[in-house]
């Protein structure tokens, strides 16, 4: 019995990588939206005759949102048997690296944090989705995260996007609306559309209500880098943005007058200060909603609301995971069913979505009438339909393996600058400084796998 | 030789589990991290042998000597608590001035088996900016509020230390009531009868008589000091670099940080560990040799000891070297 199901799916696995291969080549020689129509038509049939135990790796709530489309899953594969293990991200990670490294004890499926996405594209222990047939559906998912998946030589495509995270502002109306300011969505984003207007804003709430404004000012500077684009190609550190001096000053002015609360924003501090109403506003991704509804103000429904970023910062993407198939894993097919009906079917992304308000990255999902409704929680307002909006202007950036630890800087650094009454150039200045010192290994690290990919050009 | 482990091959038999064990979990990743600490590996992609540039690149990092210096100051600071304190609780606890003594023991030593992300959150709170307990008593005092974990980044240090010592000194009080118990009740009674007071017991008789314990304590949390990490990594907030101005950065900080859990910089990783192995090892050595009475009758016996065996050796040599 087991020798047939191995027998089955090595055949299989050969047919399918031999279709994967016909198909690149065909994409490649075709117009790109001959193959859009092609996929996004495509539904799967599903196949009843596989039958597998895969395991799934992760950690919560991703789980969860596993669970919730499973049962659609199953009515298509019904042989395959999905065990979940899951834990902590952290471990979860240590955990990947380590079995990847020593080449077994790695999942079936596992999920890579969007965090290091840089590192793990260029993995040689995890299978080539292209292989499988990933290629199809390029055309399928926002350009912007399925970019980052393609290895740095552009070979290889080990990871696939699951979700993103279009950042918008989450506001309190109750408060804005006790302090004399609009509460409607656009007339707030016309309202914060410039940092002057945003100061001003902060201002008056703190005369009329006394609550603050946003729980640290510095973050309003992190969402101009919120993309992760902090480096050019040579891995040059650009940390000059437009608007990004007046960004600052505008923090600066912020602090002068206690106009924010000078607690980290997921600080168990601020945490509590977005349900009991003193802070007015906080920016996030679009999972922060979740967030909100389920942790932090369960009982808020009606008093939040979302709108663009403030000061004019534009469309940025905040968070947001991938799932890869580690070359180790004995049950490839399977383990790219599964993948397929997840993360390439609008009946998976939605089900999970819906679950655990993972912003789907595949854009044929967003057809669904659920993502024209309105949310209750943010008073009837249509959020999923401005997220769509938001996710679709996603364009992409250059990504490198030092990103994350470039943004862990930036809330100390601009917190220092402050405190040591530095102005907006200096405070720019400490903060390139201190990337600099932060980073200098991983910029080695950065520099060896592009040249290992023969894509550097430096020296 | 070959005849010795069949004579006694039972006995190494019944040894071996051990010594399987800690070559698979033990020492394989002790030497594999020493090799590997001469290479670049990201553990994902190809590995390349650099030589000592990690090594080198460790000491010209600024942060390295920012955690150092972090690291050493904590551990210098607290320690003044940890061993007054646990020295002072012993000695009363000891005294039979107070009843209940089961139940203090207990209690001091709780800090030490209670999860450290739980007290650190714990912690957390206390020092919070805005709703904190102890800026909330900072202000009733008529103070300022005090931005313990933010600022400029100079105060986070001291709700580690704090955290530290805290923890700390119910395991060194454990320990020294032990030993206190073992010092024989004769001297205390003979240093009654002459009359001593409880400050001449416990510095003449006490103290120097621990002094072994007191040395075994002192590196035990000289580990502990360079193995700090949890405290100050949530305390700013899961910020990986110690929070504003690296004020929080301890040297573990510095070493996870690059691998396995903040990245995955094998090869700069091992050779930080290797380094931070080698501090352990200086400052337990100097401690152990700082310490020494060199007029202490054991420590003259067994120089005496070793100089006589050197020299029975050099004339073992002298004699065969003869004979050829």
């Amino acid at each position: 019995m087991k020798n047939k199901v191995t027998r089955y799916m090595a055949a299989g696995m050969s047919v399918l990588m031999a279709a994967g291969m016909l198909n690149a080549g065909i994409a490649m020689a075709e117009s790109t939206e001959a193959g859009t129509e092609a996929a996004a038509a495509e539904q799967l049939t599903g196949d009843p005759d596989i039958k597998a135990d895969i395991v799934v790796g992760g950690w919560p709530s991703g789980d969860d949102a596993f669970k919730a489309a499973l049962e659609g899953f199953n009515a298509l594969y019904p042989g395959i048997n999905v065990e979940f293990q899951f834990t902590d991200t952290t471990s979860y990670h240590q955990n990947l690296a380590t079995s990847l490294a020593a080449g077994s004890g790695a999942p079936d499926v596992g999920m890579v944090e969007g965090a290091y996405v840089a590192q793990y594209r260029n993995s040689t222990a995890l299978t080539d989705l292209n292989t499988l047939g990933a290629a199809d559906y390029k055309d399928d998912f926002v350009s912007f995260k399925w970019d980052q998946c393609v290895s740095d030589d552009g070979s290889k495509m080990v990871l696939i996007p699951w979700d993103i995270g279009p950042a918008t502002l989450f506001y309190r109306t109750d408060i804005f609306e006790q302090a004399g300011l609009p509460t409607d969505p656009d007339e707030v984003d016309k309202l914060l559309s410039t940092w002057d207007g945003v100061v001003s804003a902060a201002e008056t709430i703190k005369d009329k209500t006394g609550a603050w404004f946003t729980p640290d000012a510095s973050y309003y500077y992190q969402l101009l880098f919120q993309n992760r684009d902090y480096y050019d190609e040579d891995l040059n550190l650009k940390l000059e943005r437009d608007g990004d001096i007046d960004c600052l000053n505008a923090i600066i002015k912020m602090r002068e007058e206690q106009l924010d609360m000078n607690v980290d924003m997921w600080s168990t501090e601020a945490y509590a200060a977005y349900a009991d109403g003193t802070i007015a506003s906080v920016a996030s991704g679009a999972w922060f909603g979740g967030f909100l509804k389920t942790d932090i103000d369960p009982e808020g429904a009606g008093h939040w609301a979302v709108c663009h970023l403030p000061g004019g910062v534009g469309v940025k993407n905040w968070g947001g995971s991938f799932l890869c198939i580690p070359s180790q894993s004995q049950n490839q097919e399977a383990a790219w069913d599964f993948v397929k009906y997840m993360l390439c079917t609008a009946e998976g992304q939605n089900a999970m979505f819906q679950a655990v308000d993972y912003f789907p990255a595949y854009i044929p999902a967003y057809d669904d009438p659920i993502y024209d409704e309105e949310d209750p929680y943010f008073g009837g307002e249509k959020t999923k339909a401005l997220w769509v909006e938001l996710a679709k202007q996603l364009t992409p950036v250059y990504t490198t393996q030092m990103d994350v630890t470039a943004e862990g800087q930036i809330f100390t650094s601009v917190n220092q600058g402050l405190q040591e009454g530095l102005d907006a150039e200096g405070i720019r200045d400490l903060l390139a400084k201190n990337i600099d010192d932060a980073t200098k290994e991983l910029k080695e690290q950065q520099i060896q796998t592009l040249k290992d990919a023969g894509v550097w050009n430096g020296d | 030789m070959r005849k010795e482990l069949k004579k006694y091959r039972v006995a190494y038999m019944y040894i071996a589990p051990f010594f399987i064990l800690f070559a698979i979990f033990g020492l394989f990743p002790i030497v594999y991290g020493f090799y590997l600490s001469f290479f670049r590996w990201d553990g994902m992609t190809a590995m390349h042998f650099i030589g000592l540039e990690n090594y080198i690149n460790i000491f010209k990092d600024v942060l390295f000597w920012r955690a150092l210096r972090n690291t050493l100051v904590i551990g210098i600071i607290a320690h003044i608590p940890i061993l007054l304190g646990g020295l002072a609780l012993a000695f009363i606890l000891n005294s039979k001035m107070v009843k209940g003594q089961n139940i203090f023991k207990t209690i001091y030593f709780m800090p030490m088996v209670t999860s450290a992300v739980a007290i650190s959150i714990v912690f957390q709170q206390m020092f919070g900016n805005n709703y904190g307990v102890i800026n909330y008593f900072n202000v009733l005092l008529g103070g300022d509020k005090i931005n313990w974990l933010g600022g400029d980044g100079s105060l986070i240090k001291w709700a580690v230390i704090v955290m530290f010592a805290w923890k700390w000194i119910g395991w060194n009080m454990v320990i020294y009531l032990a030993g206190m118990q073992g010092i024989s009740n004769d001297i205390y009674e003979a240093a009654q009868i002459d009359g001593a007071s409880q400050t001449q017991v416990m510095f003449r008789i006490c103290i120097p008589l621990l002094k072994p314990i007191i040395i075994f304590t002192v590196i035990q949390s000289t580990i502990g000091m360079f193995n700090l990490f949890t405290e100050p990594f949530i305390l700013t907030n899961q910020n990986w670099n110690g929070g504003t101005n690296n004020g929080g950065l301890t040297l573990m900080m510095y070493l996870l940080n690059k691998a396995p859990q903040g990245g995955t910089l094998y090869g700069y990783a091992s050779a930080i560990a290797y380094i931070i192995t080698m501090f352990i090892v200086l400052i337990s050595v100097a401690v152990n040799k700082g310490t020494t009475d060199k007029s202490d009758p054991d420590y003259i016996a067994q120089q005496d000891m070793k100089r006589m065996r050197k020299e029975r050796r050099r004339a073992e040599r002298q004699k065969g070297a003869a004979k050829v």
